[in-house]
């Protein structure tokens, strides 16, 4: 049992840096890869799906500002002065614009 | 175009005009409501389904009244769930039995008006008079945002009024605007339409032409629906269409969509057509600063969304919720015990001995008076919920859940439901049309039942009150009587994960659904929404008492009263006589008090409950009740406070009552078996009370989800899953806590 706990601490305490490395390199591009604080243009919602219509009427649109406030598996979005939560596999599907 | 409403809507009939309030979820719009309604509003709901209509009535300046319906709040008129179709289904004229609405009152947060003009550029279209309310210009004001009100107006065509619903500020403009466009009101501008790609209006058009040969509709609320039709994939107007008007119109969509859809469909050239329409009307009527703005509201979030400081917030507010329940209704449910204590002694002395003063007595009084004196318990807990709602906590709180109910194949969404099921299941199954993916909806409609709704709170104050001692535990503040009503809606909690989860292995089967949800700025709640919720629910608690429960009551009081056999009742005439004449004084008060006992206690054996009871009562005394408990139960299937009311009754027929007490609660507490052992104990309480709170104890409960899920095979489900869950739970409390020693 304590060792099987301690097995677990440790894959998990290996993995932090890891998975956070591996999501960045994932969602890099997209809306899900900024941090806590990061603010981004919004190029496009990928996709047809019910959630890439609902994210659009709610105003992710091409040229929109968008900032991080939460990270994790449900992110915190500022998109214009609106707030909206969502996950974070669903937020792959904003593309943002690169930097210039 | 739209000449319809050139002489005004219906001019000359006494019919009163109705007008829609519509707007975005969290813009204030209930407030505005309640503001130019005030108490003159009723709650019912639409025909045929169970979206909450709250229609109120509403003077204009001239002191002309108008219908004002407020309608479920709504980010789109592309219904992806059930409320949002009943919004486009009301504005668009298409509900049976409802009538067409004459204007629009469409109320937008000033705060936010890049979101909010996407919803009014699709009311504008309808082609119906419009009146634009600018709310929230305080909070606009405070985040430099400057709005030119004329240039708006100019901008959408129709007219803008800028107002404070929280602070009452501009409501008299309001209701002059209101009257002008009810009366000479032109139909707005509708921009976007003429925007998109060559041939779409065309398109849209030629079937709007089919449409309005059909069903003879405006013109423009034709277009507004062949638009929805041809852009929504999939979606519901396109059903009904296809539904009603068969194959040529499935043929004309999908022509139309082949022409002008891309990758991402059509709903994404909608959205870029309409917000490229929005970003020009707002540059020339809105000026704020360049940059994205901090809130006072990002920096609460940032503790109360945080993983780990957030949950335990989350867990401490329900904690102190559940806590104020049961320590501030104290004094309040003393004084309505006490007033049902004086009504009762008022009739024992005005009325004559025999049934109807029995009736009176131990029916109604003991009975709906034993359920009325919850009535402070329950204001308390739907003000918290209306408290928590209003001030923008809901959505942090369905962040912090999605976690879990992720885990049993739910999303976030499915929180305020249950949540509002802790009040009462009829609301919050009603709350699940905001639930767009069928499967969730249903798995939250079968769980929602499993929260501890008010009308158990009674059952569970009156056990812990009577069995469990008021101890405190960790230091002062909590006691374990409020720790142990917080175990007892733990205990549904816990139930629901399980079942949900089997539910989506089996039965409802699916990809865990999309989540999405708006988190609103914080704000101090409005005194009027938080009042009038709780009126309101106090209200429907009241009426409750007063139909349902009162009617239960009486036919338990008929049915534990007769048949009063006359042989019973002479043999103890004769047995008192005796007394009388052989003993005096103390022995012969104490002799007397006993036969008077030992009679009701007879009885109510040879009553018809008795009968039945005491044939039940095998199947009941593995969970540790007497045939009285089971009885009660069993009369509580239809509403489950009836419990309260017929143990009241019982006892109170069956003479264990202290005569001398005027408290309807103690009469329990001194119950006894044949062999003189008391009835209640702890293990007996936490049985009776797991089992209610399990159980599937409401008529109005499985009728609501019988409406909702058009499907008798989902309300029996429910029912039958939620009785045997409720059987073990009980059998394993009591046999558990027996077990334990706690007997």
């Amino acid at each position: 049992m304590v060792a099987r706990l301690m097995q677990l601490a440790a894959r998990g305490a290996r993995l932090r840096p890891d998975r956070k490395n591996r999501s960045h390199r994932m969602f890099r591009g997209s809306l899900a890869g900024l941090d806590v604080g990061d603010e981004g243009t919004v190029e496009s919602v990928v996709g047809n799906s019910p959630l890439a219509s609902r994210l659009r009427e709610l105003g992710v649109c091409p040229g929109v500002r968008v900032r991080m406030l939460r990270v994790g598996g449900r992110l915190v979005v500022q998109v214009e002065d609106a707030r909206f939560c969502l996950r974070m596999h669903d937020a792959a599907a904003v593309r943002l614009s690169p930097i210039s | 175009m739209a000449t319809e409403y050139s002489g005004g809507p219906h001019t000359g009939t006494n019919q009163r005009h109705t007008i829609a309030l519509v707007g975005n979820p969290n813009t204030g719009k209930t407030t505005l409501f309640n503001g130019l309604t005030g108490l003159f509003q009723h709650v019912g709901n639409y025909p045929g389904v169970t979206v909450e209509r709250k229609v109120g009535r509403l003077r204009l300046s001239d002191d002309r009244t108008v219908d004002l319906v407020d309608l479920p709040g709504t980010y789109s008129l592309a219904a992806h769930a059930p409320d949002e179709m009943i919004v486009a289904d009301v504005l668009l004229g298409r509900l049976p039995g409802e009538r067409k609405v004459d204007a629009v009152l469409a109320i937008v947060d000033a705060s936010n008006l890049y979101r909010n003009l996407y919803l009014v550029s699709q009311v504008l279209e309808l082609g119906l008079p419009t009146l634009v309310a600018l709310n929230m210009m305080d909070v606009a004001d405070a985040r430099g945002i400057r709005i030119d009100v004329d240039g708006l107006s100019r901008c959408l065509g129709v007219p803008v009024v800028g107002v404070c619903a929280n602070r009452n500020r501009g409501l008299g403009d309001l209701r002059r605007e209101l009257g002008q466009v009810l009366f000479n009101g032109r139909p707005g501008a509708s921009p976007p339409l003429a925007e998109f790609p060559e041939g779409f209006a065309a398109a849209v058009d030629s079937l709007a032409d089919v449409l309005q040969s059909y069903n003879g509709q405006s013109e423009s609320s034709c277009r507004a629906e062949a638009f929805r039709a041809i852009v929504d994939e999939g979606g519901y107007a396109e059903r009904r269409l296809i539904e009603a008007h068969g194959d040529g119109v499935r043929g004309r969509i999908s022509e139309t969509r082949g022409r002008f859809s891309t990758d991402s469909g059509l709903s994404a050239l909608e959205s870029e057509v309409r917000y490229n329409w929005i970003k020009r009307v707002l540059a020339q009527s809105e000026s704020k600063p360049r940059y994205l703005q901090r809130t006072p509201s990002d920096r609460i979030d940032r503790v109360l969304t945080h993983r780990l400081l957030g949950t335990l917030l989350f867990v401490a507010i329900m904690g102190v919720v559940f806590q104020a329940i049961y320590a501030w209704s104290g004094p309040l449910m003393d004084s309505v015990d006490g007033l049902f204590g004086w009504l009762s002694g008022w009739v024992g002395a005005w009325f004559p001995d025999g049934a109807l003063k029995s009736l009176i007595q131990d029916g109604v009084i003991a009975g709906v008076g034993g359920v009325v004196i919850f009535l402070p318990q329950i204001a308390i807990l739907f003000f918290f919920i209306a408290l928590l709602e209003d001030c923008g906590y809901m959505a942090r709180a369905a962040l912090l859940m999605d976690r879990l109910l992720t885990k049993c194949g739910l999303s976030g969404q499915s929180f305020i439901p249950m949540l509002s099921s802790f009040a009462c299941a009829v609301p919050g199954i009603m709350a699940t049309r905001s639930i767009e993916d069928r499967r969730n909806r249903l798995v939250t409609i079968l769980v929602a039942p499993l929260m501890s709704c008010s009308a158990r709170l009674p059952v569970y104050t009156i056990l812990i009150g009577a069995f469990i001692p008021a101890k405190a535990v960790l230091g002062e503040w909590v006691g374990l009587q409020g720790l142990t009503l917080f175990a007892m809606y733990c205990v549904g909690v816990a139930a629901a994960v399980p079942v949900a989860w089997i539910l989506r292995k089996t039965l409802l089967r699916g990809e865990t659904p999309p989540f999405i949800l708006e988190f609103p700025s914080y704000k101090v709640p409005d005194k009027r929404t938080v009042g009038l919720r709780v009126y309101h629910s106090s209200r429907a608690f009241l009426v409750r008492a007063g139909s349902i429960i009162l009617a239960a009551t009486i036919v338990m009081w008929a049915l534990a009263y007769f048949p009063r056999s006359a042989d019973t009742v002479a043999e103890y005439e004769r047995r008192r006589q005796a007394a009388t004449a052989t003993l005096s004084g103390a022995r012969l008060q104490q002799t007397l008090s006993d036969l008077e006992a030992r009679m009701a206690a007879d009885l109510l054996n040879e009553s018809y409950l008795g009968r039945a009871g005491h044939w039940i009562e095998p199947a009941v005394r593995p969970l540790g009740w007497d045939w009285r408990i089971g009885m009660a139960t069993l009369a509580s299937f239809p509403a489950r406070e009836v419990i309260v009311a017929t143990l009241g009754t019982i006892y109170s027929l069956s003479g264990d009552a202290d005569e001398s007490s005027e408290d309807l609660r103690s009469a329990r507490r001194n119950a006894t078996w044949e062999d003189g052992r008391r009835v209640f104990n702890v293990p007996v309480a936490l049985s009776v009370m797991v089992f209610f709170a399990l159980c599937a104890q409401c008529a109005s409960t499985l009728a609501v989800i019988r409406r909702e899920t058009q499907s008798w095979a989902w309300t029996t489900l429910t029912f039958a899953y939620m009785t045997i869950l409720a059987y073990i739970g009980a059998l394993a409390a009591y046999q558990g806590t027996m077990a334990l020693g706690w007997g």
